[in-house]
């Protein structure tokens, strides 16, 4: 499985999208069809899986806030799993943290 | 440092590159990781914006000074075909209703360095100078404008 590349799974009505090393503009388009996916199979929830995620920037972060807003607008559950390192710091700074359900990885989604 | 052939797809993986040498200059002010992984952040949005922002010139290379006086940590990023007349205004909260996503790469670089100059070059371009100390600054950094004189760091760009 590459790092340079977001994949998406699914696993019964939950959506497990891991994001690749690093999340920046390039991962616009692919991220948002991945999320026309799982809105059109009616997914509960979205789990954004960050163990491999290294870094973004204030474009890959503007993604994330842009599809935690459709995910609203849509009645998915949009869960962020696995932050580490400069993601967590960064997101951090934005001071949004609350705005984000946050888990530390994705088996506790499904434990939870 | 002197990056060419910059392709949008691997920039960013680039400018991490980059970083990281800029971080490693900083090795003396035993730097804690959380402050390596913000003067990261700030580098890397420094080099994006000029990189972004500098496209009236394709293929203009990149160019990047670093040095580590005292203790601190200097960076100057100089922007091909780009002119500040004002400081970048603050990006709305993204608490509020109107969710605007620009601008957040200046102000990370506000909020990581302690001090920025925008020196505006007399033939249309610009070094954004950027100083960062050991701790985290507890407020954003003031930006000053000068025009039509060498930056900080001036001399030759290694």
């Amino acid at each position: 499985m590459s790092k340079q590349k977001a994949t998406l799974e699914q696993r019964g009505t939950f959506w497990v999208l891991k994001l690749p090393a690093i999340l920046d503009i390039n991962q616009e388009e692919p991220l948002n069809e991945f999320f026309a996916k799982v809105v059109a199979h009616d997914a509960s929830k979205l789990i954004l899986d960050f163990s491999g995620c290294e870094y973004s920037d204030t474009r890959g972060f503007g993604i994330l806030f842009l599809l935690s807003q459709a995910a609203k607008e849509a009645s998915v559950d949009f869960v962020l799993a696995g932050l580490t390192g400069q993601p967590l710091v960064i997101l951090n700074q934005y001071h949004v943290m609350d705005q984000f359900r946050i888990i530390p990885s994705v088996d506790d989604a499904f434990d939870g | 440092m002197e990056l060419e052939n910059i392709v949008s797809s691997e920039a960013t993986k680039r400018f991490l590159e980059v970083a990281d040498k800029v971080i490693q200059l900083g090795q003396p002010l035993r730097l804690s990781t959380s402050r390596e992984h913000e003067i990261r952040t700030a580098v890397v949005e420094a080099l994006s914006n000029a990189f972004r922002h500098g496209s009236d010139s394709p293929g203009a290379p990149l160019r990047l000074h670093a040095s580590q006086p005292d203790d601190q940590l200097n960076v100057v990023v100089y922007n091909h075909d780009r002119r500040f007349d004002r400081v970048p205004e603050e990006p709305k909260n993204l608490n509020d209703s109107d969710k605007r996503i620009g601008g957040w790469g200046f102000h990370f670089m506000r909020t990581f360095a302690s001090e920025i100059v925008i020196s505006n070059g007399s033939r249309g371009h610009t070094f954004v100078s950027l100083k960062f100390e050991r701790d985290t600054p507890s407020t954003l950094a003031d930006v000053s404008i000068q025009d039509e004189k060498k930056p900080r760091n001036q001399g030759k760009y290694e």
